[in-house]
């Protein structure tokens, strides 16, 4: 029985805090730097602790939304004989699911007052699609979402 | 909407992987969504990130049409994806070229499942065996002399296999607007090609390269434009779009839906026998049975020169 309550812990995506890795790729344009790449495979890091995660709702941001701002950014850029590995400067990114629109992603915070879950506080400085969201994919059917096609 | 999609988790926890369409832009994606004006910092200088491939959506809202993965570990927080996607290559044309697919999906190799792994297929060869491929117009191509690969990716298991030779051929067709890894035995849509669907809508970025070869439409970005005249599996390029494994695909008039979609094809290879599945799909509109599917998921196809090189 106890053994089972766990297992259910663990196929609702894991209820318990554990260190997490979210990891996006793209093959795009960018600049890092004066290097400007052209094409070049891109992999996003940020490091956290799924104990971190906090729920916006609609009333806050139009949406009900699953965030994480408390962790260590990188970006490692593969452009032909190059590679690099940078470091985001601490509090410019975090991660988000969009749960009613289905989005997820790498967002980042606009220059200006910072956005403070608690109280809600400037949550337009919230910038979700930037450096790197996904949308219209494989994440709009999970639970709770809705696709718009 | 495929039953396994909808048990995804959706509150950045746990392990799963994602792909779909991929943004960089401040705003809101598929609404007002504009170019970043202003760096992110590192600690190695300003940081940008662009979209070149952009698009016009039926509201008349530019669309980016490139595709991106998403991806969550827990038990591992080595790099989730693949070593051999992420070599480094040549800046010139040597006349040795590789192609790539990477994808999340379900596969089996020696009769072991491996459900929403990370998958990369790679086919070395030389510019040389780039043939015209029959029936796709002057930028139609395909590949079929090289050594296929393919890399797995699942929680903290890395596998790897080679494929035995002659199943495995590379293609590009802008009549049909589909690219990838087609096999002799499953066809072109097997195991992994990126092509539109009628039942997704908007414009993605093999379909865009495809109409700007086929009908030389203006409707894209320069940068889009640059890209097609480069897609021709001799030079380097990328494609990216919902990506199929299907061994019955219906390519007429880009409705992209795959008939019997638990059927897959055995392919071999020197670890076992190898099998791609499609379980990421949606109905649309043309597609109303169980049986009728398309694909709901992302690809992203490149190519790249031989590797060589030094890391920062």
């Amino acid at each position: 029985m106890i053994f089972t309550a766990m297992m259910l812990l663990f196929a609702a995506g894991g209820a318990m805090a554990e260190p997490i890795r979210y990891t996006g790729f793209v093959i795009t344009d960018g600049q890092l730097g004066n290097w400007k790449f052209h094409n070049a495979r891109v992999v996003l890091t940020f490091d956290s602790d799924t104990k971190n995660v906090q729920m916006l709702d609609e009333s806050c941001v139009g949406t009900k939304a699953a965030f994480n701002a408390t962790g260590v950014a990188k970006v490692t850029i593969i452009d032909h004989e190059r590679i690099a590995t940078a470091r985001f400067d601490p509090n410019q990114i975090f991660v988000s699911f969009d749960q009613e629109y289905g989005g997820v992603g790498f967002g980042s915070f606009a220059p200006g007052a910072p956005f403070v879950a608690a109280s809600c506080s400037n949550p337009e400085s919230l910038q979700p699609g930037y450096p790197l969201a996904l949308h219209h994919g494989t994440m709009d059917f999970a639970p709770g979402t809705i696709w718009i096609g | 909407m495929s039953a396994n999609q909808q048990a995804f988790p959706n509150n950045l926890k746990g392990d799963v992987g994602f792909s779909g369409t991929g943004y960089s832009c401040i705003g809101v994606p598929r609404l007002d969504c504009e170019t970043a004006t202003k760096p992110l910092t590192t600690d190695h200088g300003d940081f940008y990130l662009f979209q070149p491939y952009l698009g016009m959506d039926a509201a008349g809202y530019p669309t980016s049409m490139n595709g991106a993965l998403f991806i969550q570990t827990t038990r591992d927080l080595g790099l989730p994806l693949p070593a051999s996607a992420l070599l480094l290559s040549s800046n010139h044309a040597s006349g040795l070229i590789t192609y790539h697919m990477l994808l999340v999906s379900d596969v089996s190799l020696d009769g072991k499942l491996y459900q929403n792994a990370t998958i990369h297929l790679s086919f070395e060869s030389k510019v040389s065996a780039v043939r015209p491929l029959a029936g796709a117009g002057p930028s139609g191509a395909i590949n079929s002399n090289g050594a296929a690969r393919v890399e797995i990716l699942r929680g903290d298991r890395t596998i790897s296999a080679e494929f035995d030779p002659g199943q495995i051929y590379i293609y590009f067709d802008p009549e049909t607007a589909s690219a990838g890894f087609g096999s002799f035995s499953g066809g072109r849509a097997y195991p992994a090609m990126v092509s539109p669907t009628n039942a997704h809508g908007d414009s993605h970025l093999t379909a865009a390269v495809s109409a700007i070869l086929t009908t030389g439409s203006s409707d894209f970005s320069p940068a889009t434009s640059t890209l097609a005249h480069a897609t021709d599996l001799k030079h380097e390029t990328m494609l990216s779009d919902f990506v199929s494994s299907c061994t019955d695909y219906d390519f007429t008039n880009l409705v992209g839906t795959c008939y019997n979609l638990p059927a897959s094809s055995r392919l071999t290879t020197n670890r076992g026998d190898f099998f791609l599945y499609q379980p990421y799909n949606m109905n649309g509109n043309v597609d109303p049975s169980n049986a009728v599917r398309s694909s709901d998921n992302w690809g992203i196809f490149w190519t790249t020169f031989d590797a060589v090189g030094a890391e920062d």
